[in-house]
């Protein structure tokens, strides 16, 4: 056993209302430098879409992530030798179209233009050229279904959907949609990091973040095709790429990451997760079907006894077995069951997982009258979204574990239902239970973290112990005798 | 054309900076005939017909000798003030310019009155041109083509130069082509050049590899046999070769790289049509 500690998030598909707040804030405090205008570290697509950039979910265009081979994941994008051949032609590039082009507005034509019949417009121009051009897509152009006919029904997860369930989507009274946010997955085995040829991609190995050595990146641009999730950007000012950096500066003093702060509909959890390392390549390389299983299996039991004896003994801090207990991510991915990891299949093992929405109930005509959630919230297979929608997003296509999340989400609303508007039968809300397993003390504890957490709730970030990470490459004693606290680097003319 | 106003450019360029001179000096001759001998004969002959120059027999009776004395003193400011005889004799051979050889005011004279002495001779100091028979115009052809190595391991003629049907694509175009060097200098010239190769380009890359003279011999054997052909311009078989290349080599990226990833985005609207772009 080989125990890391690592950050990791849940986010609550259901309470997710599609505002972008937490897209503004990251842009805000990270993207806002020349050479960094098209990129959305965090971004929120709406499902069905394509997302951004367009059809990444795609990896026969993409070709990002991994496959098995003899029990082992390979990188899909290159060997070694197609590596070498491709070194400076990465022939799996997004184009900039693909993301999209950023523009603004020339806003000073509305104070400045001259005295005239017609209104004065504010013309759009592009962000990187100044050029004036015409707005044609956007970051989130397919937000709230728009550009359906093109973008919607272009889903890549649309493959496993039949004729008539994809037409549900779009059907009137039927139609369907919900928000999918997404933020770099911080993954165990990094499909970025292993595509890098310069070494410039690394994973914290005290909280797991994965970062991009600014100093040591060289511009190769293939972290960008590794990445299936498309989470890797390429800065053309800087000729660096970037990513998503789960705001350590802010985790490492003690305040969530921008995009969880700024959170509206409160669907982000922060929490410390524990995990075996021994066993992320068998994981990664485990037979299709299988991938999601193994990866939670890696997550360990923060409360057995066993394996916080061996955390301590391999140098993890008491503090963060603390808080990895108090993590409300251990909480919905290992103890509730009811997160899961976007697109296992990608074998990266992501550790930013999903608890898949309900949706709102469906209404059924009877005569002129419409009928709404007869059978309240009825079952899991007559819910808006097809099943087999969620199980190619979540779970490889594995439909009884999007089912059973279902069913305790039903539960949850049932048994809160009957508690407080008492118009359940108890029998209803037994059969509710039995079905999904669960408990009232369960069910209660979800509802709670669900639907009244705290701040404190949602974010329980572990003290990250930079000093004792930094005393592990460098004495700072022996900075202090030789060179004073001011410096930490050589100044060109020597001291 | 043009080749042919490079090839006298080089000759004049070299013989401005030339110090040595490519024919042995001999004792009995007066300073004027050495000059000439020096610094003109590759260019000029008295009597032997026009070279890369003029012939000069005569020439004290055609010209003023202030004129003369001028225009071999500084020629450089005799073109510059655009003298019409001077002017005149440039386009006449081919847009060549007498270079300023940096003769000293005595020297100047020496050569005006040597050229005065032998316009006045009644015989020609020069005969007809003999052809010497010496040399293997095979072995010439080989040391020409680099399948054989000259002595003092010079580089071949043909890294810079070519001759009519020396190899499929030609030789080398760094230096003019040479078939007709022959016919354009003589017995007597291109034996001088084979000699000492004064080109400046030439000089440092022979200077310590010298030609023997067996070689030399071969090589304007070689040379004679070539100037019975015509030069061929093999510019244009390159050129076609290389635009073919060009595009067997595109179409080898588009195939190596056949499955590369294309316009996505742009893709689907085309597939789907401008409606529904959601665009108003």
């Amino acid at each position: 056993m080989n125990i890391r500690s690592q950050v990791s998030a849940v986010f609550h598909l259901d309470k997710c209302i599609g505002c972008h707040t937490c897209s503004i804030a990251c842009k805000n405090i990270w993207t806002g430098r020349k050479g960094t205008e098209y990129m959305w570290w965090n971004n929120v697509e709406t499902k069905p879409g394509v997302g951004y950039p367009c059809l990444w979910e795609d990896q026969k265009k993409y070709r990002g992530g991994w496959k098995e081979r003899n029990g082992k994941p390979e990188l899909i994008m290159h060997n070694r030798a197609s590596a070498l051949a491709n070194i400076f032609f990465n022939p799996f590039l997004p184009r900039l179209d693909d993301y999209y082009e950023p523009w603004t507005y020339r806003y000073g034509d509305l104070f400045g233009a001259a005295e005239g019949d017609d209104q004065p417009v504010a013309r759009p121009v592009s962000a990187i050229t100044g050029k004036e051009m015409e707005i044609e897509a956007g970051p989130n152009w397919d937000d709230d279904l728009s550009g359906s006919p093109i973008y919607a029904a272009n889903d890549p997860n649309f493959a496993s959907l039949n004729e008539e369930e994809r037409k549900q989507f779009f059907a009137l009274e039927s139609m369907v949609f919900f928000y999918l946010p997404r933020i770099c997955n911080h993954c165990i085995n990094p499909g970025c990091l292993a595509a890098c040829p310069a070494g410039a991609i690394y994973k914290r190995g005290e909280d797991g973040i994965v970062l991009v050595s600014q100093e040591k990146c060289r511009a190769w641009r293939m972290c960008i095709t590794g990445c299936p999730y498309k989470k890797t950007y390429y800065n053309w000012s800087a000729g660096k790429s970037e990513k998503c950096i789960f705001c350590y500066p802010r985790q490492e003093t003690g305040q969530a990451p921008a995009c969880f702060h700024s959170c509206v509909g409160r669907i982000r959890y922060l929490g410390v997760l524990l995990y075996d390392a021994d066993r992320i390549e068998s994981a990664a390389g485990s037979p299709a079907g299988s991938i999601a299983r193994k990866q939670l299996e890696l997550i360990l039991d923060p409360f057995d006894g066993e394996v916080i004896k061996e955390a301590k003994a391999q140098g993890i801090p008491d503090a963060v077995i603390e808080y990895a207990q108090k993590s409300p991510v251990y909480k919905f991915v290992k103890a509730w069951n009811i997160a899961l990891p976007l697109h296992p299949e990608f074998r990266t093992l992501p550790m930013l997982f999903y608890v898949p929405s309900l949706l709102p109930v469906m209404a059924h005509a009877k005569g002129n009258l419409h009928e709404v959630g007869h059978d309240f919230f009825g079952s899991p297979d007559n819910a808006r979204i097809p099943i087999r929608y969620f199980a190619a997003l979540l779970s490889e296509g594995n439909e009884e574990a999007i089912r059973a999340i279902y069913r305790k989400l039903v539960a949850v609303r049932v048994y809160r239902r009957a508690r407080t508007v008492g118009n359940i039968p108890e029998a209803r809300v037994n059969k509710a239970l039995d079905e999904a397993g669960t408990n009232p003390d369960e069910i209660e504890a979800i509802y709670r973290l669900t639907s009244l957490p705290s701040v404190e709730d949602r974010f329980v970030i572990p003290p990250f112990m930079r000093e004792a990470a930094i005393e592990e490459v460098t004495d700072p004693l022996n900075k202090r005798e030789s060179e004073g606290a001011g410096f930490t680097r050589k100044p060109k003319r020597g001291w | 054309m043009i080749m042919r106003t490079v090839h006298l450019l080089f000759l004049i360029f070299s013989i401005a900076i030339q110090e040595a001179g490519i024919l042995p000096a001999d004792g009995a001759v007066g300073p004027g005939e050495k000059i000439f001998a020096q610094k003109c004969s590759a260019c000029h002959t008295i009597g032997g017909g026009p070279r890369v120059g003029p012939d000069l027999k005569g020439v004290t009776e055609r010209r003023e000798r202030s004129w003369l004395v001028s225009f071999i003193s500084d020629p450089d400011a005799m073109f510059s003030r655009s003298d019409p005889i001077a002017v005149t004799l440039s386009r006449e051979f081919g847009n060549a310019r007498m270079p300023n050889l940096g003769l000293s005011p005595e020297q100047v004279n020496a050569v005006v009155d040597y050229l005065a002495a032998q316009t006045r001779a009644v015989v020609s100091p020069q005969g007809p041109e003999k052809t010497s028979e010496g040399g293997n115009s095979h072995t010439g052809e080989r040391l020409f083509r680099g399948l054989l190595i000259p002595k003092n391991r010079g580089p071949a003629c043909m890294s810079c130069h070519n001759v009519s049907g020396a190899a499929a694509l030609g030789g080398g175009t760094l230096g003019p082509d040479l078939t007709r060097t022959y016919i354009k200098f003589g017995e007597a010239g291109t034996s001088a050049l084979l000699a000492s190769l004064p080109f400046p380009v030439m000089r440092p890359i022979y200077q310590d590899h010298p030609l023997t003279s067996e070689e030399q011999a071969d090589l304007k054997s070689f040379f004679r046999e070539m100037a019975k052909r015509r030069p061929v311009d093999k510019t244009p078989e390159v050129a076609a070769i290389t635009g073919v290349g060009f595009i067997v080599f595109l179409i080898l990226i588009a195939v190596i790289w056949r499955n590369r990833l294309r316009a996505v985005r742009e893709a689907l609207v085309k597939k789907e049509g401008p409606e529904g772009s959601g665009r108003p």
